[in-house]
């Protein structure tokens, strides 16, 4: 259904599939197409950030809802409409795209628990 | 002091005393204690609730008579003493005692079949003899318990005896605390108001489901209890005698990422902050069941960013690991136990990878350990959520006697320490239990 250069996680490939026109938030890693074993600083987050929005929003013809970009671990975190989100997963600087709401809880339970 | 019916009246002339009526004259009993105190009431008042008893206890109460030494009597010279409101209890007392006007001179308590008042010998004698009386008793003179030893003490520290294990105490004995060391934590936050945590904070964020930090930042709390746990064994300053944390001069950069709902972002807006925050460690006792790439690129960027990522393997036993616990980027934590073996919970798997192909990479007290429990006091956990935040601590004491070591360094000492726990095999436990004196001299 979508042709997408990225790793992306099967919850968020069902989560476009079944969003119609609705909004879908999912969560990119975000790589310099030349390099993609190279971790970008900060800076070169941001632009690698700023990069990949204009030339979707270019090729879509509108912006994303919203966006969050986590400099120091270069994660760009995206709220759009799944043909936004699509086009986006074909970038080259996008090397995995995972669901931002998740099924499972990364909570892990304690096996017990007593007064002291 | 006297306290016999006989030194009483010698003493006094009057004495108080309890009798004890007749079966016969014992009210039902009515309802919870509480309701036998209320109805400790003035003998004229007891006319219309005792009825059956009334005829002896107006005759009974002829033989008690007003005294300064009887207990309202001597309510009242207090209240005299310390200047209290005459109504209080003196303007009772002069009033009770004219001719015309006679106070209830003891009071009856129908549910228990007892009379309280003071008498004279004679009244001693009248009572003695009449034929409704099963015993006059002095009353007890009710004090506090005592301990029979009283001396001011300094708390001692308690250690843990996840701390102990690993040694950790001996690093505190050299000064060695983390101090100076900032360690990150995502969890379900952290109480600040904690005794052991109030002074542990570096900074504090919370973030929404899009990964945006609270402005402005909450003060430190909890949403759970597991934050709390997690963070004072990690720094938890020692209080009332416990002493919990293992780098108890550390400072968290903790952050609330996983309560209510599972957003992503939310714990990579923490990770990202904890970078920004100059953090040389993470604990994260958080991870997906099974083995999932969501969190590898995340982690390899932390430590590109010279963060140490300290995480929990999981609680599902053998043959199960949690992501990103089980990453060969991860310092991945299992839990043993006080008796040195590595708890049933606790798990394990092997990789078909050429690197650290076996998780966990080492075991750490995660069975009844003693941390912070939100609200004040303290509670025991059993998980490797438990046993991660020990190897957090240990991270940061080492990194305070090395500042300039690097996190591969720093991981190395710690996982070159390691022993063997004897009968453990090795795809349970991998390297064993760290010590902490040895991790200090390969440093």
């Amino acid at each position: 259904m979508f042709d997408m250069a990225a790793n992306v996680h099967p919850e968020l490939i069902e989560q476009l599939a079944n969003a119609g026109e609705s909004p879908v938030q999912a969560v990119l890693q975000l790589r310099a197409a030349h390099d993609q074993q190279q971790i970008p600083s900060p800076e070169e987050s941001a632009k690698l950030a700023d990069d990949v929005l204009r030339r979707v929003q270019n090729e879509v013809g509108r912006p994303p809802i919203r966006t969050n970009l986590l400099r120091n671990i270069s994660s760009l975190i995206v709220e759009a409409d799944p043909e936004f989100l699509g086009s986006l997963l074909k970038q080259p600087e996008v090397v995995y795209a995972q669901p931002n709401q998740r099924r499972e809880s990364l909570f892990i339970p304690p096996k017990g628990k007593r007064p002291a | 002091m006297a306290n016999t019916l006989e030194d009483q009246l010698n003493a006094y002339g009057t004495a108080q005393v309890i009798v004890v009526l007749k079966d016969a004259q014992r009210v039902a009993p009515a309802g919870k204690p509480a309701a036998a105190l209320a109805a400790a009431i003035p003998v004229r008042e007891s006319r219309a609730t005792a009825a059956n008893a009334e005829p002896v206890v107006m005759q009974l109460s002829k033989f008690f008579k007003i005294s300064e030494t009887s207990a309202d009597s001597a309510l009242a010279a207090a209240a005299k003493s310390r200047k209290i409101s005459a109504a209080a209890g003196l303007s009772w007392y002069e009033h009770a005692k004219s001719a015309s006007n006679p106070t209830p001179p003891a009071r009856f308590y129908p549910n228990l079949g007892l009379m309280l008042g003071t008498v004279d010998r004679q009244g001693v004698q009248a009572l003695q003899a009449h034929g409704q009386v099963a015993q006059i008793l002095v009353p007890p003179i009710l004090s506090l318990i005592r301990p029979t030893a009283v001396a001011a003490v300094k708390p001692k520290k308690q250690y843990t005896w996840g701390i102990k294990r690993l040694k950790v105490d001996k690093l505190h004995k050299q000064g060695i605390t983390g101090e100076g060391i900032i360690v990150g934590h995502l969890d379900t936050g952290a109480d600040g108001k904690h005794p052991a945590l109030k002074a542990a904070f570096h900074a504090f964020a919370e973030f929404d489901d899009f990964g945006f930090e609270k402005t402005p930042a909450p003060k430190p709390w909890d949403s759970d209890e597991h934050g709390t746990h997690t963070a004072g064994t990690i720094a938890g300053r020692t209080r009332a005698g416990y002493a919990i944390g293992v780098a108890p001069k550390a400072k968290l950069a903790s952050a609330m990422v996983i309560e209510g709902g599972n957003a992503i972002a939310r714990v990579l807006a923490g990770m990202d902050w904890v970078i920004g925050q100059g953090c040389r460690i993470l604990s994260m006792s958080l991870g997906f069941r099974g083995y999932t790439d969501d969190f590898l690129i995340l982690t390899q960027t932390l430590r590109a960013r010279g963060v140490l990522p300290v995480f929990a393997v999981g609680n599902e036993g053998p043959g199960t690991s949690r992501s990103p616990g089980n990453y060969a980027e991860a310092l991945s934590i299992g839990a043993s136990g006080s008796n040195d073996k590595v708890a049933s919970f606790s798990s394990s798997r092997e990789f078909a990878r050429p690197a650290d192909p076996r998780v966990p990479d080492l075991v750490a007290p995660g069975v009844g350990t003693i941390s912070a429990k939100p609200g004040g006091g303290y509670q025991q956990m059993d998980g490797t959520s438990m046993a991660t935040p020990h190897i957090a601590g240990l991270a940061a004491l080492l990194f305070q006697h090395k500042p300039a070591a690097t996190i591969d360094q720093v991981e190395k000492a710690i996982l070159d320490s390691c022993t063997l726990l004897p009968g453990e095999s090795a795809q349970r436990q991998n390297r064993g239990i760290p010590d902490a004196v040895k991790a200090l001299a390969l440093l």
